[in-house]
């Protein structure tokens, strides 16, 4: 249970959360859906005295703009599946928050946005919004500011986010890419040891891939000469491009690092397959 | 040990048992377990816990948590010394010629492993209880650990207990015959190993407990616990109170499996503490702490001797297990039948097993379903396919060679007198029902596509009914029945249930015997104020034992409400009366009158009515399976375990070669615990066990690292088998009855355990022969079999 005396905040501003975030700092806690930071502060393994909901801002989950989607802050996964649209026009990220470990409890109460901020190496969105080529919109006493997902994301729980800021929102280019999408867990129960993201644009384009999981941060994989000429990869040149670039694959009781090491390639080579048809 | 001449009790081919009474209380959440136990004014426990496996305890001072908001009092071992005696051990090692220690309910001079209680809180809330531990000052002189078998073997380990000089608890052996001359002579050998891994048995609702020290030293604690009479006695002793002035109850159980066995220092502990807050206080484990609780690590290594068609000639097996720390729990003595249980269904004359408790500094073992069985089970079963392997046989053959026959029983081997079985037939009608042949050529076929397909095999014999005497773990047991004027019956039964559903089937043999519905039968179990005294649930002998004796009680009632009849429907002979559908009748089928009329009778015309002679409808009785030998035959032979349910399994699995990860495809069995009383209980027993053994062998583990801190602190890290892990099973029965019980039941629970972990340990190393691989260390998680793999092809 959680035993720190506790307030609750709901206010209706931006700048609101910005006032309580900056006058208790590290005590206050962001609160999106909170199925990370609640279960923690009933280990006892944080702690603090002020919960700032952002629910209370009544942000639309999804909205469109000029090229772009946004997600809120308060953005379910299952927010993401009630819209169809998306769905098809990014079906990596459908198929992301379709098996998303929790069933649906979870996919009602957890957000997107949420677990990039948490940033465990071990979550899905992260690596997802890499993939999406996504921005933050970071909110604080200085004002707002758009940070790129390879510049939030600095290392396992940590962000580029300072105790008086908060995201309000994550954008990507409203730009279709067919994707494959492929997790792996030790068990149904567990979270993941790896995942990978094969996208490319619809309309045509160089083919991309993100890992999750498997290093600290998500992992840019860099194709090189196994893309073809028509943006297409060839598979069976996947295993050896990733095995050179995962450096420092993170270790945790899911899996140590030699094993993420390991399966790092099969797993982003599946995930090509996945995209272009192919053995997977 | 004659085989009875009572009437066994089993069901008939055409009945069938009734539906799990209280389902719909349970499915709508109204089940009242201890955490739902609510007591006006109760205050909550909070315990501070050693962060060291190995340390001195320097100072500690609790007096700054008093200071913390709602906080009404707190507790350090030196200052409980007073208030408790030494805790009685649920079985204590000196009683087998082991080592023992004394441990009071809050550590006092050392702490041995992370979690340890040092000290408790009480306050309002159980949130303002654990923030008052920080305020809690202690002060450690940490020493070195030993948190592996051989850190805690080695000639410079740290003596865990000094006055024993080593950290051995106690080294078992169980031989037969001339093992080394055997094994001198065999044809041909061959050595191995399997590595068990530490792992528990998670049962969905932790422990928890809730002492009320009323005025005039009266204590109620509600527990939940599986043994709540030996529990009120310990209870008794360790608070200085009369017996007579302590009542425990075991409300509804959210699973034991040993978990829950009696002995952990919380049990008195929240007594103390509400004498001293004056105030009833409840403390209810977190998941973090059950996670600290082990079991099951042991280490192998066998040596086989054998001849060219597979018959095993000779053995020996060396185990050690890492019992964790030693504590008054019941998990220690788990090292007993790891080595028991040897040959297991074989028949084999020479062998050696020794089987060491090796202490560390983890936290201590308390029981587990399997017990100990299910590592002798993955040893042999081990040793049965790499005989197949050498020869090139059948691993299914090998094993019918080496099968005790069915017509050698009742059968004596090192420390057991086998009952009854059928193994050969147990494991034809598995492998007819599941299609071994066409599973072998699938994976033929499949392994010609260059897939890792493996097929495993498992038999599993599973001792039960365990009775240890000298300490509180009993074969027997005592039920009372009781019938009112107006026919309905209450049983009061000193066993219990862990959520198994034995109140349902007690109940229903209760009516069976009396020919009344099942819904006129009351069972209360739990309450030691009002039910006899007995040991509780574990070695699944409840229904054995407690239901045995049920229906004994039963019967002699049934005779005496008979005689009562016989005088209302004037008739000569009660004996040919028949008790159906609620009424009493003559075989001839006219005159009837009805149950609870003559119940009535009893109590109104008793001593008046010329052959109505007794006016009391209450009859308690005893029961116990008639197959142990406490003291040596003229031969040395002793038996402390009467039933012996056994069963076979299959397991198909595939191994993804990329990651590693093992999908279980299929998995079969046939089960044999005797006479059934619920095939819907039973078959969910083995369901569960083998669901168990598989989440174990392939995915649970509780590691702890160098610096000896446990690791798995939540469901997240502990992962548990879900339903889309595990294909639906395909399940068999054989029944053979045991000539020495009363039902003719041997024990159903902990069958499947041992059969899953052995048969999916063979199917993964079937899988990974073509490679020439092999994987003798659990659990056979992605990583490990993905290293097994890389090793193979290096």
């Amino acid at each position: 249970m959680i035993r720190t005396p506790t307030r609750y905040h709901r206010p209706d501003s931006a700048a609101g959360v910005v006032e309580i975030l900056a006058e208790h700092g590290a005590d206050a806690a962001v609160l999106g859906g909170g199925t990370w930071l609640l279960p923690m502060m009933g280990r006892g393994e944080r702690a603090h005295h002020h919960l700032v909901d952002l629910r209370g801002l009544g942000a639309e989950s999804i909205s469109r703009g000029e090229g772009t989607i946004e997600l809120a802050a308060t953005a379910t996964y299952e927010d993401v599946l009630a819209d169809a649209e998306l769905c098809a026009a990014q079906p990596a990220l459908a198929a992301m928050a379709a098996g998303v470990t929790g069933g649906r409890q979870l996919r009602n109460q957890a957000t997107l946005v949420g677990s990039a901020c948490h940033q465990t190496p071990s979550s899905e969105a992260p690596a997802m919004f890499a993939a999406l080529h996504a921005e933050f919109r970071v909110v604080g006493p200085a004002g707002e500011r758009w940070v790129d997902t390879d510049s939030f994301l600095l290392g396992a729980l940590h962000t580029a986010l300072a105790p008086e800021e908060f995201v309000a929102a994550a954008r990507f280019p409203d730009t279709p890419r067919v994707g494959g999408y492929v997790k792996v867990k030790i068990a149904a129960g567990g979270w993941p040891v790896a995942t990978a993201i094969a996208t490319r644009p619809e309309a045509g384009g160089d083919t991309e891939l993100v890992l999750g999981a498997v290093q600290e941060v998500p992992l840019r994989i860099g194709l090189g000469s196994a893309l073809a000429e028509d943006g297409t990869v060839r598979a069976e040149e996947v295993e050896a491009t990733v095995a050179a670039q995962v450096t420092e694959p993170w270790a945790d009781l899911q899996g140590d690092a030699e094993y993420r090491r390991r399966i790092a390639g099969p797993v982003a080579r599946r995930a090509v397959e996945r995209l272009q048809g192919g053995a997977a | 040990m004659a085989p009875l001449n009572v009437e066994q009790a089993g069901p008939e081919a055409d009945e069938s048992v009734d539906l799990r009474r209280d389902g719909d209380v349970l499915l709508k959440g109204g089940g009242v377990y201890v955490d739902d136990v609510e007591l006006p004014g109760t205050l909550h426990a909070a315990i501070l816990r050693s962060p060291h496996p190995h340390a001195k305890i320097v100072s500690i001072d609790v007096a700054p948590a008093l200071e913390r908001p709602g906080v009404r009092c707190a507790l350090s071992g030196a200052e409980a010394l007073d208030l408790a005696a030494p805790l009685p051990h649920f079985f204590d090692p000196s009683i087998v010629g082991g080592k023992t220690a004394e441990f009071r309910v809050l550590a006092v001079d050392k702490v041995r492993w992370v979690g340890e209680p040092v000290a408790a809180v009480v306050a309002g809330s159980s949130a303002d209880a654990e923030a008052a531990l920080e305020a809690i000052e202690v002060v450690y002189e940490e020493l070195p650990a030993a948190i592996e078998i051989d850190e805690a073997l080695a000639e410079d380990a740290p003596v865990i207990f000094e006055e024993w000089g080593d950290n051995v608890l106690i080294d078992l052996p169980f031989a037969e015959g001339e093992a080394d001359a055997e094994l001198e002579k065999a044809p041909r050998t061959l050595t191995g190993e399997i590595n068990l891994h530490r792992f528990q048995t998670a049962p969905m609702e932790p422990r928890g407990y809730l002492g009320h020290w009323q005025g005039h030293d009266r204590v109620t604690l509600y527990a939940s616990t599986q043994n709540p009479h030996p529990l009120r006695t310990t209870l008794a002793g360790v608070l200085g109170l009369p017996e007579t002035r302590v009542r425990v109850v075991a409300p509804r159980l959210g699973g034991g499996f040993g978990h829950k066995f009696n002995g952990y220092a919380e049990e008195p502990l929240v007594c103390i503490l509400s004498k001293l807050s004056g105030a009833p206080v409840k403390w209810v484990e977190t998941r973090a702490d059950s996670l600290l609780i082990g079991a099951r690590e042991y280490r192998h290594r066998f040596t086989i001797g054998f001849d060219d068609d597979g018959q095993v000639l000779a053995f020996r097996d060396r185990i050690w297990g890492n019992v964790g720390c030693l504590a008054t729990w019941g998990g220690w003595s788990m090292t007993y039948p790891a080595g028991m249980t040897f040959p297991g269904p074989y028949r084999v004359k020479h062998y050696l097993v020794e089987s060491m408790a090796v202490v560390t500094n983890k936290a201590p073992w308390n029981g587990a379903r399997g017990y100990g069985k299910e590592s002798a089970c993955v040893a042999l079963e081990r040793m049965m396919d790499l005989i197949a392997a050498e020869l090139g046989l059948d691993p299914a053959e090998v094993r019918r060679r080496n099968f005790i026959p069915a017509g050698e029983f009742p059968y004596w081997n090192s420390a057991k007198h086998l009952d009854s079985g059928n193994y050969e037939g147990a494991l034809d009608q598995l492998l007819e029902m599941a299609d071994y042949e066409e599973a072998r050529e699938r994976q033929r076929e499949e392994r010609a596509d260059g897939k890792l397909v493996g097929v495993g095999l498992a038999f599993e014999l599973t001792p039960e009914g365990g009775d240890f005497a000298g300490s509180y773990v009993r074969g027997f047991d005592t039920s009372t029945v009781r019938i009112s004027p107006t026919g309905t019956a209450t049983v009061l039964t000193g066993v219990t249930s862990p959520g198994t559903g034995n109140e349902t089937s007690i109940a229903w043999l209760v009516a069976r015997e009396l020919g009344i519905d099942s819904a006129g039968v009351e069972v209360i179990q739990g309450d030691t104020d009002a039910c006899p005294f007995g040991f509780g649930n574990f070695s699944s002998r409840s229904l054995s034992a407690g239901g045995g004796a049920a229906v004994l009680a039963a019967r002699e009632l049934r005779e005496r409400i008979a005689k009562a009849a016989a005088v209302m429907l004037e008739r000569e002979d009660p004996k040919d009366l028949i008790f159906a559908g609620g009424r009493i009748a003559g075989p001839d089928g006219d005159a009837s009158i009805g149950f609870a009329e003559v119940c009535e009778e009893v109590f109104r015309r008793a001593y008046a009515t010329p052959g109505i002679d007794e006016g009391r409808l209450e009859a308690t009785h005893t029961d116990l399976p008639h197959n142990f030998q406490h003291i040596p035959d003229e031969l040395g032979r002793m038996s402390a375990y009467p039933s012996f349910p056994y069963s076979a399994h299959l397991c198909v699995v595939e191994i993804d070669r990329e990651l590693g990860l093992v999908d279980v495809r299929r998995y079969a069995y046939v089960d044999d615990c005797g006479t059934v009383i619920s095939p819907r209980f039973v078959e969910g027993q083995v369901n569960g066990a083998i669901a168990m053994g598989l989440g174990g062998a392939l995915w649970e583990q509780l590691p702890y690292d160098a610096a000896g801190q446990p690791l798995a602190r939540h469901l997240k890290s502990y992962v548990t088998a879900r339903a889309g892990d595990l294909p639906s099973f395909e399940a068999g029965r054989q029944v053979t009855p045991s000539p020495f019980t009363t039902l003719g039941t041997k024990g159903a629970g902990e069958t499947g355990v041992g059969g899953a972990m052995a048969s999916v340990t063979n199917a993964v190393n079937d899988a990974l022969a073509p490679l020439g691989g092999h994987i003798h260390s659990l659990p056979l998680n992605g990583p490990n079999v993905l290293a097994a793999i890389a090793e193979a092809e290096s």
